[in-house]
């Protein structure tokens, strides 16, 4: 055994040296997988690299300006340079891989700019993402160097859409991008405008290949305006036939014939300027109107039954024969309507005698109405009338009438035109007016030829006035005659009496201002008045019994009197024996009562008596219903005196509070110291007056008479005139007074 | 964690770094687009950028920040590993560690701007930043140098055999 026993070999750790490769070299692997798998992939989008020429490349930024085909970003432009000339820029493009198929020959290249304008707007996404250039696929051998367009191809696709030419005379709001509508439908859009050889516009339309079925050989093409305003009888409507329409208007299409074939690419096809101008595309004719006003080419229809079955097209003035022609188109489907023997007639608003017509054309304008007559032959050339047919009948009826003159010392209101009355039937019109030949202002006036059996030889003529108020005791008539009356008013005709012969053509008439002056036939009477007041001529009625019978024709001044001639209506001709009363009835009031006091509305009147006389006489002294002779009849006048006193004439006399008396006349004294009034007491009363009566003026206020136990009350109306009362002492009764019998006015009653 | 774990993970990354560095500068970090003028900018682009609208002393911070920083990480962190287990310029090392370990707190503010630019900058059809994935291998570029700083502990640069856990 041995103390060695630390020599224990324990052996050694020894590391391991195995080669080992540390996980941690996974990044760098990782690393360059990653960077080279993007740089490969950077590789392999990459396509050929074209060049394109351009004539300007405005906004195209080497680096950043996309080349997009279909939207979809298919290169990035490497390079813009100018061409060696300057002539033109040369823009290389580095196609993306998927997009190498682009590099072929007849492909076009272009630059899509943003258009702004009030009309459109187009590439707005050019704003956003800044120009940007855009290819359409060709065909042919693969190339490298292209040449730009300088604008948008009108196919952008390469579909099989259909491309046709739209002729028009002048294309206003229609523009690239214009949609091109068929019944609402958006089915293509106008690609290209431009000025043709022939001066016309073209436009070039693309319709989509899944709608190129609908434009038929018999399509027809029209502008549909941006907005459009309706206006009809039901009221006023706006049409926006879409948005992008309203921005731009549009073009609308449509069959209006039946059948038709689809029309070949790149046809040439008309444009009309409106919807009506697209329909009316029948047969053409030609109309002669007296004149063209309200005829608006390309707008003024032709309708029948109402509807519309054609269009004015153009318009043109004849100076040789001073007349319009309008040339007009009907649809196609109406071309029967062109036969000889229609009619055609300019409708216009027109407020005539009989109504008013035509009133829908001041909201649709002015139109031709057709009234066909098939039976004809096929005709082109029609004379056309401008007035209604009931115009044309009545003008016709005018024509053959009965023409007579009118003569009056004034002829105002009434114009050509007025309609002529017979017992309230329109019979006939005023054809003129004019001066006559003794410088008399006439009227020459027409009653149809129907009614012209009405018109005698001792007709009378009167006006009728726009509108008249009669009034009477209780009434008040107020009398419009017609619409048309109420304008112009117009003329009546009646024959008074006995019918007369049948009226002479041109014969000649006198026109009287009211039915009353015409309806007063008889010889004139004379009626001198010394008081003219309220005489009216013309007005103021001469009645009987209170029936107007006559009428004052006449006021004149004659050896200072009034004369008032007068005639009578047919068949009082007895008011006009001699001893005939005329008394001429004005309004009175007064505390005795009110008389005539229809007077106050209807002016005063003539009241008449007739004479008992054997003849006639010319000559009458007519009598006021105030006059103081007339009054006179009862005779016991006395008078009273005072200094001064504001009692008038017509003052009453009182006594005891009851009139027995009237205050009739006022002078002055010889001297002037005093004033004289006349009393008239009723003969009833006059043992009333007493030689002791006191007189005193009661027009004052109240007096209380206390002391002699009784009061008098001064009514509360005290007439203008004033009031006079008396009474008798009490005590002790004088003798009755006598005749002119003077008394002293007092102030107040004092015995 | 061994010594020489630790220096096979830092020589990985910093290679890994070198690598993507390539692709962090050549691809576009961000797209910037302004009504309708895009404008996709690489680090180095967007330096220019700023230079040629007058802000060089914004230039130069990220010139700075975004190219030269990170080139000097990757060139001294190689440097550091190369000069692994010989005893040359050992306080160099240390300092030039320290300085590195100091700048790697900053060194994401580029990414982090970036990630604020395209999540700020969205005017709509105005203006809009979008990130590129020159962005992605920036990050990773800046990642793969901060790992790679941290697992190299400096304690290697004197031990290069020893723990660090231990010589602590």
């Amino acid at each position: 055994m041995t103390d060695d026993s630390s020599a224990i070999d324990h052996g050694r750790i020894v590391k391991a040296r195995r080669f080992r490769i540390s996980f941690a070299w996974l990044f760098p692997l990782l690393a360059a997988a990653a960077t080279s798998w993007l740089f490969w992939t950077h590789w392999k989008e990459r396509g050929p690299e074209i060049e394109i020429e351009f004539p300007s490349a405005p906004g195209i930024q080497s680096g950043k300006t996309a080349l997009y085909y279909r939207g979809v970003d298919s290169g990035k432009v490497t390079e813009v340079k100018l061409a060696p000339t300057l002539g033109h820029v040369i823009v290389s493009v580095q196609l993306k891989a998927f997009a190498a198929e682009l590099a072929r020959e007849h492909t076009d290249f272009w630059i899509d700019q943003p258009e702004i304008s009030l009309q459109q707007m187009t590439g707005l996404d050019a704003i956003i993402q800044g120009n940007s250039i855009h290819a359409r696929l060709g065909h042919g051998p693969v190339a490298t160097r292209f040449k730009g367009l300088s604008g948008p191809p009108i196919e952008e696709f390469d579909e099989a859409a259909l491309v046709f030419t739209l002729h028009a005379d002048q294309a206003p709001f229609v523009a690239r991008g214009t949609p091109v509508l068929h019944h609402g439908v958006q089915v293509g859009t106008v690609r290209d405008k431009g000025l043709g050889k022939d001066g016309r516009v073209w436009l070039r339309v693309v319709v989509d290949a899944e709608h190129a079925h609908t434009v038929l050989d018999t399509s027809r093409f029209w502008f549909v305006p941006a907005a459009s305003l309706h206006l009809s009888a039901r009221g006023a409507s706006i049409d926006l036939p879409s948005l992008t329409a309203l921005v731009d208007g549009g073009i609308a299409f449509d069959s209006f014939a039946p059948g038709g074939t689809p029309v070949p690419d790149h046809a040439e096809l008309p444009l009309a300027p409106s919807e009506a101008a697209a329909r009316a595309d029948g047969p053409t004719i030609q109309i002669t109107f007296d004149t063209g006003e309200g005829i608006i080419a390309g707008e003024t229809r032709v309708s029948w039954l109402g509807q519309p079955v054609g269009l004015v097209k153009a318009v043109r003035l004849d100076p040789a024969t001073a007349s319009v022609e309008a040339t007009a188109q009907l649809d196609s489907g109406f071309a029967s309507l062109a036969h000889a023997g229609s009619v055609f007639t300019l409708v216009r608003p027109s407020i005539s005698l009989q109504g008013i017509s035509g009133l829908d054309t001041i909201v649709t304008g002015p139109y031709i109405a057709c009234k066909p007559d098939i039976s004809g032959a096929p005709a082109t050339q029609f004379a056309g009338r401008t007035i209604t047919d009931e115009e044309w009948n009545k003008s016709a009826a005018e024509r053959d009438g009965l023409r007579v003159v009118l003569t009056a010392p004034e002829l105002p209101t009434i114009e050509r035109g007025a309609p002529v009355y017979h017992r309230g039937l329109v019979v006939g019109t005023v054809l003129d007016k004019f001066l006559g030949a003794n410088g008399q202002p006439s009227l020459r006036v027409v009653v149809r030829a129907e009614y012209r059996d009405a018109l005698r030889a001792n007709s009378r003529f009167w006006r009728v006035p726009a509108t008249s108020v009669s009034a009477g005791p209780g009434v008040i008539d107020v009398r419009v005659s017609g619409l048309l009356g109420l304008i112009q008013g117009g003329i009546a005709f009646d024959a008074f009496g006995e019918a007369g012969a049948p009226a002479q053509e041109s014969a000649t008439f006198p026109l009287f201002d009211s039915e009353t002056l015409a309806s007063a036939v008889s010889d004139p009477v004379r009626i001198a008045f010394a008081d003219g007041h309220g005489l009216l001529a013309g007005r103021t009625q001469l009645r009987y019994l209170g029936v107007p019978v006559g009428v004052v024709e006449d006021v004149r001044m004659k050896d200072g009197r009034v004369t008032a001639i007068a005639r009578f209506q047919a068949g009082f001709e007895f008011l006009r024996r001699s001893g005939s009363m005329f008394t001429l009835v004005k309004p009175e009031v007064s505390l005795q009562g009110v008389t005539g006091l229809e007077t106050l509305i209807s002016g005063v009147f003539i009241d008449c008596v007739p004479g008992t006389g054997p003849s006639l006489a010319e000559d009458f002294t007519g009598r006021a219903s105030t006059d103081p002779a007339a009054l006179d009849r009862s005779g016991f006048l006395i008078h009273v005196t005072t200094a001064q006193t504001a009692i008038r004439p017509g003052a009453f006399v009182t006594y005891r509070d009851t009139r027995v008396g009237e205050v009739v006349g006022k002078t002055l004294s010889a001297d002037g110291n005093y004033v004289i009034l006349d009393i008239r007491i009723d003969e009833a009363q006059r043992s009333l007056v007493r030689q002791n009566s006191v007189f005193w003026d009661a027009s004052a206020l109240a007096a209380s008479l206390g002391f002699i136990k009784f009061q008098i009350h001064t009514p509360l109306l005290v007439a203008a005139e004033g009031r006079i009362a008396f009474a008798n002492p009490p005590r002790g009764s004088a003798p009755a007074a006598e005749r002119g019998a003077t008394f002293a006015l007092q102030r107040q009653p004092r015995f | 964690m061994t010594a020489a774990t630790r220096l096979d993970l830092a020589r990985a990354l910093v290679i890994a770094g070198i690598i993507l560095y390539v692709p962090a500068n050549v691809l576009p970090v961000m797209t910037i687009t302004v009504t309708g003028d895009v404008e996709p900018l690489t680090v180095l682009g967007g330096v220019q950028e700023l230079y040629d609208s007058g802000l060089w002393p914004v230039a130069a911070v990220v010139f700075l920040a975004s190219i030269v920083v990170p080139f000097l990480k990757l060139v001294s962190l190689s440097w550091i590993l190369l000069l692994h287990g010989t005893p040359h310029l050992r306080p160099q090392r240390t300092a030039v560690y320290r300085i590195l370990h100091q700048i790697g707190t900053w060194s994401m503010i580029d990414v982090f701007l970036l990630a604020i630019l395209a999540a700020v900058g969205q005017l709509g059809v105005l203006a809009s930043v979008q990130a590129e994935p020159g962005g992605m291998f920036f990050a990773a570029v800046l990642l793969c140098t901060l790992f790679a700083a941290e697992i190299y502990k400096p304690s290697l640069i004197w031990n290069p055999d020893g723990d660090p856990q231990s010589a602590q």
